[in-house]
């Protein structure tokens, strides 16, 4: 007879190995995780390993292209330089720090107000689930991003300003899909015994309804960040988001908008940054979607049981 | 079937009047309309001269009493900067961001379209997986960066193709190219999984029992199917209107996107408010064509 402790342990470690296999199976998944964390960790400490200063002008160095030497024993320009002869890697890393504080941060307001709204209104129903769905339906009826910039226009660019803008333009998303969730969980028994048990409101939709909508409300956040990661850069080329001497993907898409013919380097490569960013994420949520749902998880781990062909 | 116009006419008044309300708020009670009259470095006696004499000191009932007068009868003020009516400007650069628009979507529609379908007969063949890869490269780019590399990697090298304005037919290719890029890929996965389902259904079967052509079947499902595609076209609106903001920034398009720009960097608040209340109005008069248009395709809705 073996012992069921260590049957415990070895049934649990081939789970794991099942999911790794699964999960290695697929490259894409793969390449985009890869590459979302690099992004990460390259805007969290990129700037402050890269030799290169983001903000030393160097007018005799100007418009470089890619992979030029640079003075005084540093690392040549690998990426050129900008108008104003400052490094572009230097200025992508902590552009990237910008881009991506921003994404993250929009993505917590505007799903805080989002979500709360949208779990208060399908736990609630009746009249308080009207206004609110009405209001989220009316706004999605306007433009967000003419909304966003009609807003950043009278408040004036900023950080809080931008970020406030983006829980706005935002928010209704999340309240629509975390108010059907709620509707989904509101009748379940553990939430009516939780009600019997003299739990108040405030406690059955944080620890019951919103326990349970977690993951589609986590892919959906991941999906976002690739929104306004992108609607960021967007406000930003327009002249109504980060404002110069910071610096973020999009800014600085404008800023080399300029020099379109002569330097195509200083356009293309913020580019690509926010594409790898947003594609990455939404690659990871579709990855999310197939891991949390349970049929479509059956579905993807299938994979993972067959052992490869040698 | 009147029921329903009736109420639906009804959201469409709400969203004008709620969209009254909003620009009202955002541009006299958030920001200062002062601002958009007198110069940044009139001294503040002279702001405060100002902002007397058009009233921006009386209640704020009363001045959106006033501003709403002015909407109904289509006066939003005149533009400080040029001279010219607010509503006036905007009108005349209506018909450049509806062509616009327009050729975006006769670009995008039809081939994305075409791509789902051929992606539902043929799963995996080169046009569904590029299909595929279009949807989901369309929500992750930025448009205008898709419009400056299209101009660096087309308009630069080869010379004829205007980077920018309206000059020449061939202007509008890459705008209509830029803002295509999307709405192709969502169109074409929606039809894909709009025909698939939409096929799987018996009466296709019964149809095929009864010996009707592939191309009859086609055309009755894709009929059916056409429901569930101009569904999405709503959502395809709006951010169209967002995009064409963003493209005739790129491309010195001289719509109103356009116009929206130029009048925040002059802080020319009647012209915003004027073309924000346009777009509002826009994407309003749109959707209600949409959904008739739905109700056309979808007997369930006629008759309720």
């Amino acid at each position: 007879m073996s012992n069921p402790a260590i049957d415990v342990q070895a049934r649990r470690t081939t789970k794991r190995a099942v999911y790794l296999r699964a999960f290695l199976r697929e490259p894409v998944t793969v390449a985009a995780w890869c590459v979302f964390i690099l992004m990460i960790l390259s805007a969290l400490v990129g700037p402050e390993l890269y030799p290169h200063d983001p903000y030393a002008q160097n007018l005799s160095n100007r418009l470089l292209p890619p992979g030029s030497e640079a003075a005084e024993g540093l690392l040549p320009h690998y990426l050129g330089t900008d108008a104003l002869g400052r490094d572009v890697v230097a200025r992508l890393l902590s552009g990237a720090r910008v881009s991506i504080a921003v994404g993250f941060a929009g993505v917590v307001v505007s799903g805080l107000l989002g979500i709360t709204v949208g779990l208060v209104a399908g736990y609630f129903r009746g009249r308080v689930e009207d206004v609110l769905m009405r209001l989220s339906d009316l706004q999605e009826s306007f433009p967000a991003l003419i909304l966003a910039l009609f807003i950043l226009y009278a408040l004036g660019p900023g950080l809080a300003n931008l970020l406030l803008v983006m829980a706005i333009a935002r928010w209704p998303t999340y309240a629509r899909v975390s108010r059907s969730l709620a509707l989904g969980l509101r009748d379940n028994q553990y939430i009516e015994a939780a009600r019997a048990l003299g739990a108040s409101p405030a406690r059955i939709i944080r620890e019951h309804v919103l326990v349970n909508a977690r993951s589609p409300l986590v892919i959906l956040a991941t999906l976002e960040l690739a929104r306004v990661i992108l609607f960021e850069s967007t406000l930003s080329f327009l002249g109504f988001g980060i404002q110069p001497p910071d610096t973020s993907w999009g800014l600085m898409i404008s800023e080399g908008r300029e020099y379109l013919g002569r330097a195509p380097w200083l356009i293309i490569v913020p580019g690509l940054a926010i594409f790898a960013t947003a594609l990455s994420a939404n690659l990871i949520a579709s990855w999310g979607q197939n891991v949390t749902d349970p049929i479509r998880r059956a579905e993807w781990l299938r994979r993972g049981l067959v052992k490869e062909k040698a | 079937m009147k029921r329903y116009l009736l109420r639906r006419l009804g959201q469409s008044v709400l969203v004008i009047v709620a969209a009254m309300i909003a620009i009202f708020i955002i541009g006299h009670v958030l920001g200062d309309p002062v601002n958009a009259v007198v110069s940044e470095f009139a001294s503040i006696e002279e702001r405060e001269a100002v902002r007397d004499k058009l009233g921006f000191n009386d209640p704020i009932l009363v001045q959106f009493g006033r501003f709403a007068m002015g909407v109904i009868q289509l006066d939003f003020g005149t533009s400080p900067v040029t001279g010219e009516d607010a509503l006036g400007m905007v009108m005349s650069a209506l018909p450049n961001t509806a062509m616009l628009g327009g050729a975006i979507l006769l670009l995008a529609l039809p081939i994305g379209f075409v791509m789902g379908a051929w992606g539902a007969f043929r799963p995996g063949s080169f046009v569904d997986r590029a299909a595929n890869v279009m949807s989901l490269a369309g929500i992750s780019v930025v448009e205008f960066w898709l419009g400056l590399t299209l101009i660096t990697l087309i308009a630069v090298p080869i010379g004829v193709i205007p980077t920018g304005g309206t000059s020449g037919a061939l202007a509008i290719l890459l705008p209509a190219m830029t803002g295509a890029f999307r709405i192709i890929g969502r169109v074409a996965q929606f039809s894909r999984s709009a025909l698939l389902e939409e096929y799987s259904k018996p009466y296709v079967e019964m149809a095929r029992a009864k010996g009707l052509s592939d191309r009859r079947i086609f055309l009755h499902v894709s009929k059916n199917a056409a429901t569930a595609i101009i569904t999405v076209s709503t959502d395809e609106i709006l951010g169209l209107v967002n995009g064409v903001v963003v493209i005739e920034t790129v491309f010195a398009w001289p719509g109103v996107g356009r116009l929206v720009i130029d009048a925040l960097g002059n802080t020319d608040l009647f012209v915003l408010q004027a073309a924000v209340f346009t777009f509002v109005v826009l994407v309003m008069v749109i959707t209600f064509i949409i959904d008739l248009t739905y109700m056309l395709f979808n007997p369930r809705v006629r008759y309720e």
